[in-house]
């Protein structure tokens, strides 16, 4: 049998890490924007999501806070999930209590009602903020999760799906004037791109 | 409290003890071997006894010399016997199997290519792949009387200590073999040589090549070189190579001065030896240090592993000395023998090199330490010393410095310490000698053949350094040790689950957690197996209580304090002792105990025959062992050897080294006691013995004449030691035989008829149930039956002089007896004729000793004896039964005089010509102790201190074989108890007072013997120096408060007695809790005010008297508090097929829980008695349980149901209740699941209440416990998924 060549083995290897990546199911939960900048007084979307469940052991329900720098920022609204919006379910969605005096989005929750749910990821929720004041890498975490089946919900169990690692945004919030307009930005990479060439001729 | 030898021959004492030691193996073996045909074997219980013959045929001779009965004149009897000493015990005798090396391990240990169990003792891929560790198991074992199939056990139970014990025990076995003669070794033996040979070949030539490096690197550039940083770290020491620098130096040195010797060589003996024990220390395989392949050891340091191995030293060293009462066969395994003579030469460790001041031996850390540090003082004056005298090199050098007091022992440090400290010179001189550089070159020599030379394990072992070397190779042999620690089982799991959830709801402020179910215990190596829960019913304690009168009990378990070091940390109550250290229960399992720390930091059990206790009466530390059922190895720790203590020898008789719950003399270095008298946590003095299943020592069959009307007495084993027994009879008796008062007889002669009977004996050990909940406990076998053949003749019985052959005998027990048609009916009258003794038996008397024998002849009733005036020794009288026995008794005075008329003992009977006997007798003198005229002792003023006097060594190292009475002449100070155990030995005792102090008080005392007049000794005398007394904090009355009440406790200095009056000041050296102030006197300090909050704090107190002495004593202080159930729920709703797993506790008390005294006068207590009245269903699927502090829920319900309960609790005392008792309404509803608002359906009506509460948390206005099904403390996602996951199939509530 002719030996693979290094580039297909490593090819080869890699596919099975995946693989084994996916078949492991590692429940993690994930909040985007994870990093970036926020200009003071602009609405921004925040989202919160679950990606690596077992579809043999189904998410029923989940809830989980949100806690946040009120110095820096205030929510506006916190909105429903989509995790659970397949055709023939009416799920249930209870949007988070806002407290901007002291920094926490609670109970934000949803439920599979038809317990139907056979996905391995989605949307739990999603919150509209405001950055009120310019700070430097603030953090917006994701607190008291709680995911279960619809076994442990039904029997009063402890929720048995572990979240893995809970997510931080880290987000720097500027005034308006530091952020670059648009059309600055364009103009600075085209300077760049003329200035790049010139060099490389000479080197 | 001081002990002091009163008798300085036993320091000396050679006898039997001396047979004992090791430099006579072979003598050692002969006197096991007679002493193993004892009775004492008889105990084994688990094989059935062997047949036994009866013989009454010959005289059986039972030597003067051996027994001495407690507390009673001891009577000598001699008589035919009933017990037949012939008859060879049945011993477990081990399987072995051939030990053959494969030809290569393969792998590491650990991780072996033919894998090793990680239970198994031995790791090493070679050694551990054969049958070495099977056989020393299976003789480990034996030597404890268990089969070799209880080998299951050492390895599901087996914790690190068990293991280190049996670590010990290879070693000492290994090192047996290679000490003994190379000629005679097994295959077996000589391929476990090899194997070490092999490996501490491959470790020298590790430790041969890091020295050459570490010279050669010094050599290339002494200016710069650094030290090894390991060896740096270990000794504190430093290097300075400036001298080095330049070339004037060279120049003047050739060679060049280099650091001593045996820096070098710790750095081969670091890489060599001792980082292969350190590789497999905990954290090792995390850190950056950690080779390749590296095998993470999850139990203790390999140093302290080397350590606790070596504490057995002198254990198995006893045991080989004591092997004879051992239950190992000696006459059909002549293997087990030459495994004993293996070990025995274990004893020539302690004392490696006798040309030696000082024994060159592992030693406990802490003297290790104390030795580090004046080794490093004396070098340090050396080393000024060499300065002055040599300023040249002083100039010049560049050397290495040590810190004094330097080196911690941990890890690969410790071995260091333990060994190189000690067995090296250790200093880094600073002087370049020659022979300096010549033993460095020696050294780099040596390493050049050391791969081809296979080192001589031998000599290695005479060597401290060497010694060291196969110890270590040994020890890294066996790890890593993957069991440490074992859970215990003591509750189903569902209930440890709610424990759990439990304790970590009260340690959360009341909020409850269900969904952390953690294991008990400490272990940190994975799942271990759990130990057992329970001891069998069989085996129990038996306890007495000397503190509380001679107290007795019976219990499945007892508490000892042990002075181990590695749970040392806990020091408790008054500390006669300054050893005393943490409290451990321990309860009798197999052959072992199940072992849990009761007080102390440290939550541990573990299984083990060993007990570390300390003897209260003179707080000597011990390490007893389990031998044998009932029966204890103890021998001393080694740090409280002293060089005159010996190996006390075990009495033939009794099995063992002296009476049961007699005082064992201090200067007994091992001993065989089933008796072991500990000190308990609560402070009692108390004596503790596993009772044993009573054995029958007298045969199963007898026979009997109706015409002698001899009469037949059962006894039992008197080394069947344990509970008072009885005996009685079942079956029929022989036709005109009775059985009473102890004694089978003819009760109605005319009745009597000749034939062979068979009934029963029932041996019937009570057990003493006072003050405990186990009145008529039966440990299970605690009756023996023993099936008993009675021959009944008309005339004399076979062998009793006349020829009736054809007799029956019992072939076996229980067997059946052969026809008795030989029996006779009608024999022919005989010749009248002395039975026992005649004309040859050679008797032999003692002067001074009470002596019973009785005489037989085969005549009848009408047979008269009687004795010419001159026919017994003087003393001696003789009585006529009128049966034809006579019994000649009484206390020879004199030895036997020679004897020209009246000689005779003379037996008549009408018409029969009479017979005439002339004893052959002689009268011995007596061994008698030898002790000195004056001795003088210690004692403190205010302490209870006792002075052995020990005479039961007689001169020559022979057994004073006469019992001794003792007494005290003259008039002694009212402070000063003089008693006699009545086993040879005495004490005085006292508290002297403290005005007493600075006197010196002579106690005159002598021993009699004999009877009256009998003799006496001259008359003895102790001078008892009386010295200052020290101080001694009381708690009076009790260190105990309520939250927010006022209360006050005294805390008072005092002398050992309780005399006041050491004045001195204090200090408080903790905060103490918040309320709480301290006041002090001169001789007081008390502390009082209205506690805040609840608990137990254990106040460090130091107090230090005006002359400058100072004692600290940590004393417990309770802070209680009134039980309440303020906030506990007034409902709780179940749902059926819905797993209930609830914990509710008290929301207010202290204590909580069951639990015993602290100490110093506080209270025991029940706990907050939390308790559920009125009744529901038990059949319901659920089950509410309560353990004083919380209701327990769980089950699942079945069928919807409401009970309407009521909860109470009290916070109650030993010493009475605190607070009243609060009692309130508590209703347990089971609904269909969902429904949480009891209507009885499940509908979006219980969604709604759910939503109606969303978000609410315990305490909030808006909180409602019924939306919070899962009692959770919130209301969320989670319960509204509870209701939701029940609702009907497509509901969708809004």
């Amino acid at each position: 049998m002719k030996p693979l060549s290094g580039p297909v083995r490593a090819s080869i290897i890699l596919l099975m890490a995946c693989l084994s990546g996916s078949l492991l199911h590692a429940t993690s939960l994930t909040i985007s924007p994870a990093t970036g900048t926020e200009q003071v007084g602009q609405p921004f979307t925040l989202n919160v999501s679950v990606a690596g469940l077992n579809p043999a052991a189904d998410l029923y329900d989940y809830t989980f806070d949100l806690q946040f720098d009120p110095h820096a920022f205030e929510v506006l609204a916190a909105n429903d999930g989509t995790i659970f919006n397949y055709a023939g379910n009416a799920p249930f969605y209870m949007d988070g209590a806002i407290d901007n005096v002291n920094g926490f989005v609670t109970f934000h929750s949803g439920i599979d009602t038809n317990a139907g749910f056979t996905g391995t990821g989605g949307l739990l929720g999603s919150f509209t903020f405001e950055a009120l004041k310019p700070f430097a890498s603030t953090p917006i975490a994701v607190q008291n999760v709680s995911l279960s089946t619809f076994n442990a919900a039904s029997n009063l169990l402890p929720p048995d799906i572990d979240p893995g690692k809970l997510p931080t945004a880290i987000l720097t919030t500027v005034s308006g004037a530091a952020v670059p307009e648009p059309g600055t930005g364009v103009l600075a990479i085209i300077g760049c791109l003329l200035i790049l060439p010139r060099r490389s001729r000479r080197a | 409290m001081r002990t002091i030898p009163v008798n300085p021959t036993l320091g000396r004492a050679p006898g039997i003890a001396w047979l004992c030691r090791r430099e006579m193996p072979w003598l050692r073996i002969l006197l096991a071997i007679l002493i193993a045909y004892e009775p004492l074997a008889a105990q084994q219980t688990k094989t059935p006894p062997q047949p036994v013959q009866l013989s009454i045929a010959a005289p059986v001779f039972v030597s003067t010399s051996t027994q001495v009965v407690p507390n009673v004149q001891t009577t000598e009897i001699i008589s035919p016997g009933s017990v037949d000493l012939s008859n060879p015990p049945i011993k477990i005798v081990p399987q072995v199997s051939t030990v053959t090396l494969p030809l290569q391990g393969g792998g590491t240990n650990g991780n072996c290519a033919i894998p090793i169990p990680p239970s198994h003792i031995i790791q090493d891929c070679t050694l551990g792949n054969t049958a070495f560790e099977s056989n020393i198991v299976s003789l480990y074992l034996a030597t404890h009387g268990r089969p070799q199939s209880d080998a299951s056990t050492i390895y599901t139970y087996g914790g690190v200590e068990l293991r280190d014990e049996i670590r010990s025990f290879m070693f000492d076995y290994i090192k047996g073999v290679i000490q003994g003669d190379p000629s005679t070794r097994s295959h077996s033996d000589q391929a476990v040589v090899d194997w070490l040979t092999a490996a501490v070949q491959k470790n020298d030539v590790d430790y041969y090549t890091a020295l050459t490096n570490a010279y050669n690197s010094w050599n290339t550039s002494p200016c710069t070189y650094q030290i090894d940083p390991t060896v740096a770290s270990q000794f504190g020491a430093s290097y300075k190579g400036e001298g080095y620098c330049g070339g004037s130096y060279q120049e003047a040195f050739t060679p060049l001065p280099a650091p001593d010797v045996s820096y070098f060589e710790e750095v081969g003996q670091l890489y060599g030896y001792d980082s292969k024990l350190s590789g497999y220390d905990p954290g090792f395989c995390t850190s950056s240090k950690h080779p390749a392949g590296c095998v993470p050891n999850a139990v203790l340091q390999g140093a302290q592993i080397l350590q606790d191995s070596e504490q057995f030293n002198s254990h198995w060293e006893s045991l080989a000395g004591a092997l004879a009462s051992t239950a190992v066969s000696l006459g059909t395994a002549a293997l087990v023998v030459n495994f004993y003579a293996n070990i025995a030469p274990f004893a020539s460790r302690q004392y490696l090199d006798p040309n030696e001041v000082n024994p060159k031996q592992v030693r406990f850390q802490e003297e290790a330490e104390q030795e580090v540090e004046q080794n490093a003082e004396q070098e340090s004056d050396a080393a000024a010393e060499e300065a002055e005298a040599d300023v040249e090199v002083e100039e010049a050098e560049g050397g290495l410095e040590i810190a004094e007091g330097a080196g911690t022992a941990a890890g690969a440090a410790s071995i260091v310490l333990i060994f190189v400290f000690i067995g090296v010179q250790a200093s880094i001189d600073f002087y370049q000698t020659l022979q300096n550089t010549n033993a460095i070159n020696a050294d780099i020599a040596t390493g050049k053949t050391v791969a081809t030379t296979p080192p001589d394990l031998k000599a290695k072992l005479v060597d401290s350094k060497g010694y060291e070397q196969v110890f270590e190779t040994f020890i890294q042999a066996t790890l890593p040790d993957a069991i440490q620690t074992q859970t215990t089982s003591t509750q189903s799991a569902s209930l440890i689950a709610l424990r759990s959830q439990r304790e970590s709801a009260q340690a959360q402020g009341g909020r409850l957690q269900s969904d952390s179910i953690q294991a008990l215990g400490d272990g940190t190596a994975g799942p271990l197996p759990p130990i057992p829960s329970s001891t069998p019913a069989n085996d129990v304690v038996y306890i007495i209580n000397h503190t509380l009168n001679e107290q007795t009990s019976v219990s499945t378990s007892f508490n000892y304090t042990t002075w181990d070091p590695l749970y040392a940390n806990y020091n408790f109550g008054n500390p006669p002792f300054a050893q005393y250290g943490t409290s451990v229960n321990a309860y009798p399992y197999d052959f072992g105990f199940i072992q849990t720390i009761e007080q102390g930091p440290v939550s541990h059990t573990w299984f083990s025959p060993t007990i570390k206790y300390i003897d209260p009466n003179n707080g000597l530390r011990y390490i007893a062992q389990v031998i044998d059922h009932g029966r204890f190895l103890v021998t001393k720790a080694p740090p409280d050897v002293k060089p005159s203590d010996f190996d006390c020898p075990v009495d033939a008789v009794i099995g063992l080294t002296q009476s049961p719950g007699t005082q064992i003399p201090s200067q007994c270095k091992s001993f065989i006691m089933n008796t072991l008298n500990i000190w308990s946590f609560d402070t009692y003095n108390t004596t503790v013995q596993l009772p044993q299943p009573p054995v029958f020592a007298t045969p199963n069959a007898a026979d009997l004449s109706i015409a002698a009307e001899n009469d037949f007495t059962p006894q039992l084993d008197i080394t069947t030691q344990g509970l008072p027994c009885s005996i009685r009879t079942t079956g029929t008796l022989p036709p005109g035989y009775a059985f009473q008062n102890g004694a089978l007889f003819l009760h109605i002669p005319s009745q009597a008829v000749p034939g062979t009977y068979q009934f029963n004996f029932v041996a019937d050990c009570e057990t003493l149930g006072l003050g405990t909940p186990f009145l008529n406990y039966s440990f299970g076998n605690s009756i023996t039956t023993q099936s008993f053949t009675a021959n009944v003749y008309a005339g004399a019985t076979p062998g009793s002089g006349n020829s009736l052959s054809g007799s029956s005998r019992v072939s076996s027990r229980g067997s059946t007896i052969d026809a008795v048609s030989s029996v006779p009916a009608a024999a022919a009258t005989p010749a009248l004729q002395f039975i026992f003794p005649t004309s040859s038996t050679s008797l032999k008397f003692t002067q001074g000793r009470s002596t019973t024998m009785t005489l037989v002849t085969n005549g009848g009733p009408g047979t008269t004896i009687t004795a010419g005036a001159n026919a017994l020794p003087p003393g001696m009288t003789l009585s006529d039964n009128g049966d034809g026995t006579a019994v000649v008794s009484g206390i020879p005075r004199i030895p036997a005089q020679p004897c020209s008329s009246n000689c005779a003992i003379t037996a008549s009977a009408p018409g029969f010509t009479s017979a005439s006997l002339i004893l052959s007798d002689t009268v011995a003198p007596p061994v008698l102790p030898t002790i000195p005229a004056t001795i003088s002792a210690s004692w403190k003023a205010g302490e209870y201190n006792t002075a052995t006097i020990d005479g039961a060594e007689g001169s020559n190292g022979k057994v004073t074989n006469v019992p001794l009475t003792w007494s005290v002449v003259g008039t002694p100070p009212d402070w000063v108890n003089f008693r006699d155990y009545g086993n040879n030995m005495a004490t005085i005792n006292g508290f002297p007072p403290a005005s007493a102090a600075g006197q010196t008080i002579p106690i005159k005392f002598q021993y009699t013997y004999g009877g009256k007049p009998g003799f006496a000794s001259p008359i003895f005398t102790v001078n008892l120096a009386v010295t200052p007394a020290e101080p001694v904090l009381r708690v009076s009355p009790t260190l105990l408060f309520e939250v927010g009440v006022q209360g006050s406790g005294t805390i008072n200095s005092s002398t050992f007695s309780g005399d006041a009056g050491l004045g001195g000041s204090w200090n408080v050296m903790a905060p103490l809790p918040t309320g709480l102030t301290a006041t002090p006197t001169a001789t007081s300090l008390t502390i009082s005010g209205a506690p805040e909050n609840p608990g137990v704090s254990w106040i460090p107190i130091q107090f230090t008297t005006n002359t400058g002495t100072t004692v600290t004593r940590r004393v417990p202080l309770m802070i209680t508090q009134p039980a309440s159930l303020a906030g506990f729920p007034s409902r709780l709703v179940l749902f059926t097929g819905v797993p209930a797993n609830f914990i509710l506790p008290v929301t207010a008390g202290f204590p909580r829980t069951a639990a015993g005294s602290p100490g110093d006068g506080l209270p025991s207590t029940t706990g907050t008695n939390l308790t559920l009245t009125g009744s529901y269903s038990t059949t319901n699927g659920f089950q509410i349980l309560s353990d004083a502090a919380a209701l327990l829920v769980g089950g699942t319900p079945l069928a919807p149901s409401v009970y309407p309960l009521t909860v109470s609790a009290q916070t109650v005392l030993s010493t009475g209740p605190v607070g009243d008792k609060v009692s309130q309404s508590f209703t347990v509803y089971v609904q269909p699941a969902g429904d949480v608002n009891l209507d009885g359906k499940v509908n979006c009506d219980d969604y709604n209440l759910i939503k109606a509460h969303f978000g609410a948390g315990i305490g909030a206005p808006n909180y409602l416990d019924l939306a919070d099904p899962n009692r959770d403390g919130v209301v969320n996602i989670r319960d509204l998924a509870f209701v939701q996951s029940h609702l009907p199939s497509g509901t969708v509530c809004h």
